[in-house]
């Protein structure tokens, strides 16, 4: 090594030592390891700071198989709730998640699901969605409170809304932009319509029972007021027409119903079993083969007195409907379609048979055009489809 | 002597008819002509389509050879020619069914008699103030111990709001609040033992005059308790777990739901206890009605209890288990 390097080096030691003196001189010991020693002070605390945005990672895109087969599983996740969404060229299936809240849309045409609402509404039990599919009411379960959140879809992927009362119940859109409720308290039901964009609010009825389910109708002109059903006790369905209460059926044990403008399918117990039949008839009581409680079963969009149901070929206990909203039997469904005009049922699809699975529909809904239907499975709460242009 | 009082009894009655006078009792009135002459309505107060049994009782005078005609709004019924009986079925809410009845005697003269058939409705309508799950879709009914509370919605042909009544309520034979109360349309009591309790109600109206009655049994469930799994995300399950639930992975929650027990209780600081195999656990849980099981071992089985009481109504409570196998 020769000389110069050496002294060179020399001098940038000393440099550097003296450097360390006059910064320990002017800044002080650090008082631990711990400290950061290589900052050196020179940084001021107002100095901007870039933060480089995080890479995007492109989402997976999920493709699910709509064609191949008439039945179809469309999700794995559990679903809330779902709606059909047509645009001028294809069909879309849309539905909130589960516990999330989340909004997926999947294009029935290409399969492709893509997610339009990250929107977190934890413990989301139900959903409901408007006609045009861009506002949803999410419905969360805590213990024995329910709260409803009305959102729209927006531009970020995401949900903007409001909170409707606690204890909400009988959520349905009336149109795009008013939504329907009712509140139960101290004894009295009272019905309410809520315009989302004024937030407008007008009470629609008031009723002296808290165990109340609604049918709403197209338009209010005609709304179905019905008490939930009980084995024990007798049920009652009202209608009501400007405000007046009348009668729609007998009274019955068990009752339930589920409209349409024409029909209504009554299901009741009987010799102290359930059975459903047409009302009102003008001439016998036309009795369904099957049972078809209003939670398995659908109108046809073009057929009205057609029908739709998921039901068991035979019902397991007398106790089946009040057994089944406990959760505690599970209903292995077929699916069937009803002419009402005849009564016959005819056997459409047997579940079991086509996916080796039990299927147990908890809620069942018909496309605009009725050539699609769409159901979430109770057992595991997923969604699944059925094209029905498929013999 | 006797036929001619007959007679003055026939005129003085035909008179009486004439000047139109009519007597109203509840939902169908009848017109007297002759005393001790009249038709009996069957149920007294039908309701819509309900099939209606009308009689002529005229105890007081010799029939014996007369015939008997009967006619419904005007038109005679050929087929209850010389019947003392006719059954019909009673109409919609609002509409009225007239039924006449002519007896014509061996002398010619006859006797009228008519009655009004004006259905009505009363609903009685039952339910309990008690918890259920909320993804439940039936009726919140009383049980043992509970408070229950019924409401009559009378249907009548005045279409008047159901407040504008009076209302005299029995429960158990006995009569509530001492008589009839304008507007009360619904009564709340506590239950205790039985499985039925009987309320019937009498409504009037604000004349004082009987509308209508009716009568309900309301039938008391046994509490029941059932278990369901709680995810972290989706969360209750709407499947109850039964002793063929196998208990898959490390960890799972199990929440307690009993059933038509009275909502108060969950205010009350009731009694809850917690058994695995028949000993008592602690629940380290913030929500009492929830517990984490975490499995160890490789197989097995074990019971799991769960008890609820309302200690100041101790008939107010509800017990249950069921066995997981992992």
């Amino acid at each position: 090594m020769n000389r110069p390097l050496i002294i060179t080096i020399g001098i940038i030691l000393i440099l550097i030592v003296l450097g360390v003196w006059i910064y320990l001189l002017f800044f002080g010991t650090p008082d631990s390891p711990d400290e950061v020693f290589s900052n050196l002070g020179f940084e001021l605390q107002t100095q901007p700071t870039t933060i480089a945005a995080p890479v995007a990672i492109p989402e997976q895109v999920t493709t699910i198989d709509t064609t191949t087969e008439a039945l179809q599983q469309l999700t794995t996740r559990a679903v809330a709730g779902f709606t059909f969404v047509s645009s001028s060229s294809t069909q879309h299936v849309r539905y909130a998640e589960r516990g999330t809240g989340h909004i997926y849309n999947i294009n029935l045409a290409t399969g492709v699901e893509e997610a339009l609402s990250r929107t977190t509404i934890p413990q989301t039990a139900q959903a409901f969605f408007s006609p045009d599919g861009e506002s949803v009411a999410l419905v969360t379960h805590t213990n024995y409170t329910s709260n409803v959140f009305v959102g729209s879809l927006g531009d970020a992927v995401n949900l903007e809304g409001i909170q409707l009362p606690t204890d909400a119940k009988n959520v349905r859109f009336l149109n795009n932009t008013d939504i329907l409720y009712t509140l139960a308290q101290n004894g009295v039901t009272n019905g309410f319509r809520q315009n989302l964009q004024t937030l407008s609010s007008s009470q629609l009825f008031s009723f002296p029972f808290m165990n109340i389910d609604m049918t709403w109708g197209s338009n209010l002109e005609r709304m179905y007021l019905a008490t939930k059903p009980d084995r024990n006790h007798e049920g009652f369905i009202y209608t009501i027409e400007n405000g007046d209460l009348k009668p729609a059926t007998p009274s019955a044990y068990g009752l339930s119903a589920l409209h349409n403008n024409n029909t209504m399918v009554i299901t009741f117990i009987e010799d102290g079993t359930y059975i459903s039949t047409i009302h009102p008839t003008d001439t016998e009581q036309t009795y369904l083969p099957i049972i078809a409680p209003r939670e398995k079963c659908v109108f046809d969009a073009r057929i009205p007195n057609q029908l739709w149901c998921a039901a068991p070929v035979t019902i397991p206990s007398t106790t089946f409907v009040d057994d089944w909203y406990k959760g505690t039997v599970t209903s292995e469904d077929d699916l069937w379609r009803v002419d009402i005009d005849s009564g016959v049922a005819e056997l459409y699809v047997s579940f079991k048979e086509t996916t080796g699975r039990v299927i147990d529909v908890a809620t069942i809904a018909t496309s605009q055009t009725s050539t699609a239907l769409a159901f979430i499975n109770k057992t595991d709460q997923t969604l699944w489809l059925y094209d029905t242009t498929t013999e | 002597m006797l036929l001619v009082m007959k007679y003055l009894i026939l005129f003085c009655a035909c008179l009486f008819l004439y000047t139109g006078a009519t007597n109203h009792v509840a939902a169908q009135y009848t017109e007297n002509i002759t005393p001790g002459v009249e038709l009996v309505v069957s149920p007294q107060h039908p309701e819509p389509g309900e099939t209606v049994h009308i009689t002529l009782s005229d105890y007081s005078i010799n029939t014996n050879g007369a015939t008997f005609s009967w006619f419904i709004d005007g038109s005679e019924v050929v087929a209850a020619r010389n019947q003392r009986k006719i059954t019909l079925q009673a109409g919609d809410i609002g509409t009225e069914t007239k039924v006449d009845q002519v007896t014509t005697l061996p002398s010619g003269a006859t006797i009228r008699t008519s009655s009004t058939i004006t259905p009505l409705r009363i609903d009685m309508l039952i339910e309990g103030d008690t918890l259920a799950p909320l993804f439940y879709k039936g009726r919140t009914i009383p049980a043992t111990g509970s408070s229950v509370r019924v409401t009559a919605i009378p249907f009548t042909h005045e279409s008047l709001p159901a407040t504008s009544y009076a209302y005299s309520w029995k429960v158990n034979g006995k009569v509530v609040a001492g008589g009839a109360q304008l507007g009360k349309n619904s009564i709340d009591f506590d239950t205790s033992f039985g499985k039925n309790i009987p309320v019937s109600v009498d409504i009037y109206d604000t004349s004082g005059n009987i509308v209508g009655s009716e009568s309900t049994n309301v039938t008391l469930a046994d509490p029941e308790l059932l278990f369901y799994e709680v995810n972290p995300l989706r969360g209750l399950s709407e499947h109850a777990i039964t002793n063929t639930f196998f208990f898959l992975g490390e960890e799972m929650q199990v929440r307690a739901e009993p059933y038509f027990i009275d909502r108060s209780l969950i205010n009350e600081n009731p009694y809850i206890e917690w058994e695995l195999n028949n000993r008592d656990i602690e629940n380290p849980s913030v929500d009492p009605q929830e517990i984490t099981l975490r499995r160890q071992g490789n197989t097995g089985s074990f019971t799991l209890s769960f008890h609820i009481r309302n200690l100041t109504q101790l008939l107010q409570g509800a017990r249950g288990d069921i066995t997981l196998s992992f």
